[in-house]
C-alpha cells in the first residue's frame, strides 16, 4: 500500500468520530386526553375492585347497599370510557388503579370516599381539556354520579360517627 | 549546490516524514484512547443518572397512587417529561397493560447494546402494593449522542492542532538543524578559504555550540598535522641537502640545528654521547648519541619521526665516513706501496696529497673536491708500478729511452685505475698531473686551459715535494728558491692561480716538508 493511500484510509476512518450525530426531539406525544380517560378507566376498574372488597368485609347490609349501587355506576362509567377511547382510537387500559383496603369500616369508607374525591378532581381536569367538548355529556354526568357516591359516602361515614352504624 | 548538501537534505526529509508518520500514530492511538475513555465515562455515568432518576420518580409515583392522586400522577409525569430533557416517556404498567403511558420516542429505537446512536434506553423499578405495578421511565439518548459527539469533535480538533503544531516544530527544528549542519557542511567544505573561522564568528545553540567546537577542534588538528608534515618534508629536504656535505656525525647535528629551531620552534638541539646526557630528556638516535630537544612544542609522534630521520641520516653518514676511510686507507696504503718501490720517494704521495689540499684551500675550493683531490695526489704516481724497478731506482741519470719509459707511468696509471668507478673522478689528475701550461708536458702536451684544475693543483704540489727532496743525483732545493722557480715559470709551465695560491700557502707547504722528512717524487 503507498504511503498516500494508507494516509487517506486513516483520516477516512477518523470521519465518523469527528462528526457527530446531531439529532433532533420528536415532536408527537400522547395526547392528555386519551392518558386522563385511561387513568379514569383504570380508577374505575380499581374502584370496582375496591368497593367488592369493602361490600364483602363490611357487615352492615344498608352500606353494602350503598357500595354496590356505586360499583355499578363505576361499571357503567368505566364502559363508557372505554367506548369513548376506542371512538378516538386510542387503545382503553385494562389496568386496575391499585386498590386499597383496610380493617374496619371507618377506615373502609374513608377510603372510598378519598377514591371518589380523586375521580371528581380527575374528571374535573379532563372537562378543562378541549377533546372532552364532545363527551362533556358523559363526562360530565360521570362527574355528577361521583359526587353523589361521594355524598353516599360522607352520609354513611356520618352515621358511623355518630354510632348509628 | 554540493551533493553532500543535496544527501544531507533528502535524509533530513525522510526524518520528517517517519517523525510525522508516527506521531501521527501516536496521536491516533491516543485519541483512540481517550475517545473510549469518553464514551464509557459518560455512558456509564448516563446509565447511573437514569437509574437514579427512575428510583426517585417511582418513589414519588408510589405514594401518588397510594392516595388516588390521579391528576398529581399524570401532572408530575408529564411535568417531567417536559422540564427533563433526557426523559421522553413514563410508563406505568400493570399486568402488562398501561395504567398511565405518557411518551414522546417518535422517530426512536429501543437501545439496544450501542447507546452512541439516537434511542432510548429504559430503566425500569417495582412498584410493590396491592397490586404489583411496574414504573418504566424512557430516557433519550440524543443527548448523550451529542455530548459525546461534541466531546470527540473537541478532541479531534485538540488532537489535529497538536499535531500540526508539533509537525511545524519539528518542521522547524528540522529547518533550522538543516540550515546550521549545512552550514557546518559548507564550512568544512570551504575550510581552506577560512571556512572553519567563519564558524567560530557564528553565535550557535547551546546544543550545538559542542559540536561546532568538536569539528573546529578537528580541523585545526588537521591543520597542525598537515603544517607539521610539511615541516617534515622541509626538514627532511634539509637533511638531503646537508647529508652529503656532512663530515660527520657532529658535523651533521650542529648544520641541523638551524633548520630545527627555524622549523619546529626549538630552543636549542644538542647531541650527546652514551652515559653524558645527563637526566635530560633525550631521544637515541643510536646507541651511542642520544639527541636533546629543548623547549620545543612537538607531538610525540612528530620526535619520533624527527628521530627516525635524524637516525637514518647518522647511519648514512656514519656508512659514508666509514667506506671513506675504508677507501682512504685503502688508498693510503697503494700510495706507499708507490712510494716503496723506491727507497727516495718513501712519503713522496703523502706529502703531494697534503700540499695539494693546501693550495686547494687557498684556492677555495669545496670540501668534496678537496677530499677528491687527497685521493688523487696519493695515487698520482700509481702508474710507476707499469715501469720496472731497476729504471726508478737507477741512481744514475736516465738515458732518452729510460725516460721515455718513465713518461708512460700516467698512461699506467689510467690503465690501473680504470676498471675502478670510484676512481674515475681521480683519473685526470694521474693522467695529466705531468701535463704543462705551454704544451711542453706528457703524455697528450695539453694546453693549460686544457688541463683540469686539479691535474695542475697535483702538478705544482708533485714539483715542490720533488724539487724540495733530496736525490741520488742532487741535493734538496730550498723551498723559497722552489717557489721562485715556479713563478718564473708561470703561464710557461704552471697554471698562475695555482703557484699563487702556493706561495699563499707557502709556511703551511714548508711545515709538510719539514715534518714528514725530505723525501721525492718523479
Amino acid at each position: 500500500m503507498k504511503r498516500r493511500n494508507f494516509l487517506k484510509l486513516v483520516f477516512g476512518s477518523l470521519v465518523p468520530f469527528v462528526v457527530p450525530v446531531f439529532s433532533k426531539p420528536a415532536q408527537a406525544a400522547t395526547p392528555a386526553f386519551v392518558s386522563l380517560c385511561n387513568i379514569a378507566i383504570a380508577h374505575e376498574y380499581g374502584a370496582i375492585v375496591q368497593y367488592i372488597n369493602h361490600s364483602g368485609l363490611i357487615t352492615d347490609k344498608r352500606v353494602k347497599e350503598v357500595l354496590d349501587r356505586n360499583m355499578r355506576d363505576e361499571i357503567i362509567h368505566a364502559r363508557r370510557l372505554t367506548e369513548i377511547l376506542v371512538k378516538e382510537g386510542a387503545t382503553p387500559t385494562i389496568a386496575v388503579w391499585p386498590p386499597q383496603t383496610g380493617k374496619g369500616i371507618k377506615k373502609l369508607i374513608e377510603e372510598d370516599i378519598e377514591g371518589e374525591n380523586a375521580a371528581i378532581k380527575l374528571y374535573s381536569q379532563i372537562l378543562e381539556l378541549s377533546e372532552a367538548k364532545r363527551y362533556k355529556d358523559d363526562i360530565y354526568s360521570f362527574l355528577k354520579r361521583e359526587e353523589t357516591h361521594r355524598s353516599r359516602l360522607v352520609e354513611i361515614l356520618g352515621a358511623i360517627k355518630n354510632g348509628k352504624i | 549546490m554540493p551533493l553532500k548538501t543535496v544527501r544531507f537534505k533528502s535524509l533530513l526529509g525522510k526524518i520528517f516524514l517517519s517523525t510525522a508518520f508516527v506521531f501521527l500514530l501516536s496521536l491516533f492511538s491516543v485519541y483512540s484512547g481517550a475517545s473510549f475513555l469518553i464514551k464509557e465515562s459518560i455512558e456509564n455515568n448516563f446509565k447511573r443518572k437514569a437509574r437514579a432518576e427512575t428510583e426517585l420518580l417511582a418513589s414519588y409515583i408510589n405514594s401518588l397512587i397510594k392516595n388516588y392522586n390521579y391528576t398529581a400522577a399524570y401532572t408530575v409525569i408529564n411535568q417531567t417529561i417536559r422540564e427533563d430533557p433526557d426523559i421522553v416517556g413514563v410508563r406505568i404498567r400493570e399486568f402488562s397493560s398501561n395504567l398511565i403511558d405518557i411518551s414522546n420516542i417518535k422517530g426512536l429505537k429501543k437501545c439496544k447494546n450501542n447507546l452512541l446512536q439516537p434511542c432510548y434506553y429504559v430503566v425500569k423499578a417495582t412498584l410493590n402494593g396491592t397490586l404489583p405495578v411496574e414504573v418504566k421511565v424512557l430516557f433519550s439518548t440524543r443527548n448523550l449522542v451529542n455530548l459525546i459527539g461534541y466531546l470527540r469533535k473537541l478532541l479531534t480538533y485538540f488532537v489535529l492542532l497538536l499535531f500540526l503544531l508539533s509537525e511545524f516544530t519539528i518542521f522547524i527544528i528540522i529547518k533550522d538543524a538543516n540550515r546550521l549542519i549545512n552550514k557546518i557542511v559548507t564550512a568544512i567544505e570551504n575550510w581552506k578559504k577560512g571556512g572553519i573561522e567563519e564558524l567560530e564568528e557564528e553565535k550557535w545553540s547551546p546544543e550545538l555550540e559542542n559540536l561546532v567546537s568538536k569539528v573546529i577542534e578537528m580541523y585545526k588538528e588537521l591543520q597542525r598535522e598537515r603544517k607539521l608534515d610539511y615541516q617534515l618534508l622541509l626538514f627532511t629536504e634539509e637533511v638531503l641537502n646537508i647529508l652529503p656535505v656532512s663530515k660527520n656525525e657532529e658535523d651533521f647535528i650542529e648544520r641541523i640545528v638551524a633548520p630545527l629551531k627555524a622549523l619546529f620552534g626549538f630552543k636549542n638541539v644538542r647531541l650527546c654521547r652514551k652515559d653524558e646526557c645527563g637526566k635530560e630528556k633525550f631521544l637515541t638516535v643510536t646507541p651511542e648519541l642520544k639527541l636533546i630537544f629543548i623547549d620545543g612544542n612537538v607531538p610525540k609522534t612528530v620526535l619520533r619521526t624527527l628521530k627516525n630521520i635524524i637516525s637514518g641520516a647518522l647511519t648514512v653518514i656514519k656508512e659514508k665516513r666509514e667506506k671513506e676511510e675504508l677507501l682512504f686507507g685503502a688508498v693510503k696504503a697503494l700510495a706507499n706501496a708507490i712510494d716503496a718501490t723506491s727507497s727516495w720517494t718513501r712519503g713522496h704521495s703523502e706529502k703531494v696529497a697534503e700540499i695539494s689540499v693546501e693550495i686547494g684551500k687557498a684556492l677555495d675550493l669545496p670540501e668534496e673536491l678537496l677530499e677528491k683531490l687527497r685521493l688523487g695526489a696519493l695515487l698520482h704516481d700509481i702508474g710507476k708500478l707499469g715501469i720496472p724497478p731497476e729504471i726508478i731506482n737507477k741512481p744514475e741519470k736516465l738515458t732518452s729511452e729510460e725516460y721515455e719509459e718513465i713518461k708512460e707511468h700516467p698512461i699506467w696509471g689510467y690503465r690501473i685505475l680504470k676498471p675502478v668507478k670510484a676512481f674515475a673522478d681521480i683519473i685526470p689528475m694521474v693522467l695529466y698531473h705531468h701535463e704543462r701550461c705551454d704544451g711542453s708536458g706528457y703524455p697528450e702536451g695539453l694546453k693549460c686551459s686544457q688541463i683540469p684544475l686539479l691535474a695542475k693543483i697535483v702538478a705544482v704540489a708533485d714539483v715542490i715535494e720533488a724539487m724540495t727532496a733530496e736525490r741520488p743525483y742532487k741535493k734538496p732545493q730550498p723551498l723559497e728558491v722552489v717557489l721562485e722557480y715556479l713563478k718564473a715559470e708561470v703561464g710557461k709551465k704552471f697554471s698562475p692561480e695555482v703557484v699563487e695560491a702556493a706561495v699563499e700557502k707557502a709556511e703551511e707547504i714548508r711545515r709538510i716538508i719539514e715534518r714528514n722528512g725530505r723525501g721525492g717524487g718523479i
